[in-house]
């Protein structure tokens, strides 16, 4: 018999052998499934994460602050005018530059959830606010009226948060405003939050300054000529930044955070997995011990059991992989998901979505998990002297 | 006890096997310990907070005036009032940061009635205008004895410029609730007041106790509105609210950690039960002997129990050990989130809900071996034997 007939002979023996071996094998397979679930899983929630926080901005904008975060920077009317009016900003109609000065605040809210109190962002905008944002569209209800106590919800604030539907009212510092609509964005950070008018807001606060600037450049090429125009103007002190550069910075601790909890939870899993996968298959071979050394009396060598040590281990370990990226998805895609920004202290909504990425993940995982609880299995195999191996019977 | 020789016999029949899974066991208690240890701190941080008490905070900028506590004081269902004053500093260290609650003390030490604190000491606090009751475990840390002169650097600044605060410790006090509470002291009120630059007669937020628990909710809402048209609106919550919603910002931590749990729930009890089930399989023969030599079917149970009781045990307490001591490091490596949660040690709580899960998984595990014993026929199974 040639090589290659011996290992598919005596692999397609152990393969048969698989159903009489049924409850050990399943916990094989139940052991990869729960590995890879949770994996999968918790890499499906970093990814998503990280792919609202990448949707968040767009290249043609840039943010300019002049503190590490938007809550932590503050600039005057006059500075403010003054970013708006740098080279490379694109102009509207009428020459109205496409830019937007914002002032932060933080609402305090019921949410639905829990039942207890939540903080959003509460972002007042400029009258560009659509040009600047072609990506916001109206999904309920109006615009706000500048100069009027109202405001408009994003799709993920109102979801999480109760309180936010059109036709309700939020507390502020001079009284109630009505949410007349809900907005969504293509699921970027700022659904998460509520917009009004920068000065109607600033009025109710008492405050005179602004947290942000926002601009439209005309290209993205034209950001380091507008970035330079604000470091040579001796008033300002601030820093400019592309919008997608920004959120990416600011969200990276979090989505770090996510990743790390992911694999950290799901390679001590795997170390579990692998010390009950060597278990189980060890007494697979030892179940086999009288037909394996049967076989190496008969003239079969040690590398096609070895292969078919390591074929059944990998067939378990692909339908608990299956099994488990199919929970995953199950459990996860659809869902929505919020967490931390580290933008501000309110909270991003995102819709989580399980990805080849992830999937390819928790099946490489699992065939580590099967290839060396085999590998070790199949050495052992291979070291029992065939004649202790008859003896046995 | 005479089984014990036999019990130790079938434990160890095939070592490799009892060793992988002990192993395999203990890595799934170590992950279910330290999760459920970050669960419990959550709900603890939660519930800790008791429902009597609210705590009134701005809901803008604007700190409440110290005159607002009379306001609070008339409106009904309102028991006790007191006021803090919070100054952060460092000692010695910019990096060894230190929190010192400025406070009414007779009124504090009421409404905060889980602080343990001597009378005498409580008594000197109020007497001593730089006076300062540390927390025990805060006092342990810096070596802090009563009667020592200590300064509180960087901290707000003073009428007199500067921004260091000295202090006089005049004793401490303890919390047996929550002994793994966050570090703070005490001091009076009207030291951080009068010497301060900016805020005065300003606090940081009153704490009050309602006389009826159930009603605490419409007493938040009595309270905000009393304050709703004036130049500092209230924000009301309960105390365990004030919790949450900072711990809301780490996400929803307790979805996740539930569905491991489940996870590794479910792979322990099949890897378990079929090490029960096959070692018992392979003994037939040798339960049948013991039958027939006069063991009784509850023998042979206890036997097969006490055997998935030790594995369990065994690789939950490893797990559980290998999870409390390298909790506090995890704490160590995410301060801001210990701080929130005010914990730094797994708690006893989570020690116990594993023991019950390892309690759990022997009778799951030897549930169908236990049955499979029962239903034995001596003499097929000797018949068996070749």
């Amino acid at each position: 018999m040639s090589r290659a007939s011996q290992v598919v002979a005596v692999t397609a023996a152990a393969l048969r052998g698989l159903p009489g071996r049924a409850g050990a094998s399943l916990v094989v397979v139940i052991g990869v499934a729960a590995v890879v679930a949770v994996l999968v899983c918790a890499l499906a929630i970093a990814s998503s994460f990280r792919a609202a926080a990448a949707k968040t901005g767009s290249p043609l904008r840039a943010i300019v602050l002049n503190g590490d975060d938007e809550a932590d920077s503050g600039f005057s009317r006059q500075n403010a005018g003054a970013i708006l009016n740098a080279p490379g900003v694109r102009a509207g109609p009428g020459m109205q530059v496409v830019g937007s000065a914002e002032a932060i605040e933080f609402v305090s809210l019921v949410d639905e959830h829990s039942g207890l109190n939540a903080y959003v962002t509460l972002r007042g905008v400029g009258p560009q606010l659509q040009r600047l944002r072609p990506e916001l569209h109206m999904s309920e209800g109006r615009m706000f009226a500048r100069g009027a106590h109202e405001v408009i919800a994003g799709r993920a604030a109102q979801s999480r948060l109760g309180g936010l539907k059109v036709g309700s009212t939020i507390s502020l510092p001079n009284g109630p405003w009505t949410v007349v609509g809900t907005f969504s964005s293509g699921g970027d950070a700022h659904e998460s939050e509520v917009l009004a008018d920068a000065e109607t807001l600033l009025n109710a606060y008492h405050r005179n300054d602004f947290n942000s600037v926002t601009v439209a450049l005309r290209d993205p090429r034209d950001f380091a000529a507008f970035s330079a125009a604000l470091a040579a103007n001796p008033t300002l002190m601030v820093k400019a930044y592309r919008e997608p550069e920004y959120f990416a910075t600011m969200m990276k601790p979090v989505a770090q955070l996510l990743i790390a909890i992911a694999y950290g939870i799901g390679g001590i899993m795997a170390l579990g997995a692998v010390f009950s996968a060597l278990n189980t298959l060890y007494s697979a071979v030892s179940s086999r011990a009288v037909e394996i050394g049967t076989l190496r009396a008969i003239g079969f060598g040690a590398a096609p059991v070895v292969i078919s040590v390591l074929a059944e281990a990998l067939a378990l370990g692909a339908i608990g992989a299956a099994l488990g990226a199919g929970i995953a998805w199950l459990l996860v895609q659809g869902t929505t998901m919020s967490a931390m920004t580290g933008v501000t202290p309110s909270q991003l909504t995102f819709a989580l979505s399980v990805g080849p990425a992830q999937m390819l993940t928790g099946v490489a995982v699992a065939a580590l998990i099967v290839i060396i609880g085999g590998l070790l299995a199949a050495l052992r195999s291979a070291r029992v002297p065939v004649a202790a191996a008859l003896r046995m019977s | 006890m005479k089984y014990l020789p036999l019990l130790w016999a079938g434990i160890w029949r095939k070592p490799l096997r009892t060793v992988l899974t002990v192993l395999s066991l203990a890595v799934g208690f170590f992950l279910f310990g330290t999760l459920q240890g970050v669960n419990r701190a959550f709900d603890a941080a939660l519930t800790r907070s008791k429902t009597d008490r609210l705590l009134i905070g701005p809901r803008f900028d604007t700190p409440l005036p110290i005159s607002a506590g009379d306001v609070i004081r008339r409106i009904a269902g309102v028991a006790e009032v007191t006021w803090t004053g919070f100054l952060r500093g460092s000692y010695q260290d910019p990096k060894q940061g230190v929190l010192v609650i400025t406070t009414d003390p007779a009124s504090f030490f009421s409404v905060r009635h889980e602080y343990q604190v001597a009378p005498a000491q409580l008594a000197a606090l109020e007497r001593t205008r730089t006076g300062l009751l540390v927390l025990e475990h805060l006092a342990k840390r810096f070596g802090w004895k009563v009667g020592d002169r200590i300064t509180i650097a960087n901290a707000a600044a003073r009428k007199d410029g500067g921004s260091d605060w000295p202090f006089d410790i005049v004793g401490t006090f303890t919390n047996t609730a929550n002994p793994g509470q966050i570090d703070f002291a005490v001091g009076n009120y009207t030291y951080l007041d009068e010497g301060r630059a900016q805020d005065t007669g300003t606090v940081t937020r009153y704490v009050i106790r309602v006389r009826d628990p159930r009603r605490s909710a419409a007493v938040a809402r009595a309270i905000d509105a009393a304050f709703a048209n004036s130049p500092t609106p209230s924000l009301s919550l309960g105390e365990n609210e004030f919790a949450s919603r900072d711990l809301a910002t780490i996400g929803d931590v307790g979805r996740l950690t539930d569905a491991v749990m489940v996870a590794i729930f479910f792979a322990l009890v099949f890897m378990s039960g079929n090490v029960v089930l096959q070692s018992v399989r392979e003994r037939v023969a040798e339960f049948a002997v013991l039958k027939t030599v006069g063991y009784r079917d509850r023998h042979v149970m206890t036997l097969v129990v006490s055997e998935a009781l030790a594995l369990c045990l065994s690789g939950a307490l490893l797990g559980l050990v290998l999870a409390a001591l390298v909790f506090p490091a995890l704490g160590r490596s995410m301060t801001d989130v210990s701080a929130w949660l005010g914990s730094r040690t797994l708690s006893a709580g989570a020690l116990a809900a594993g023991i019950g899960f390892a309690l759990a998984l022997t009778l799951l595990s030897a549930a169908l071996p236990v049955w499979n014993a029962r239903r034995l026929q001596v003499v097929t199974a000797l018949a068996a034997r070749t």
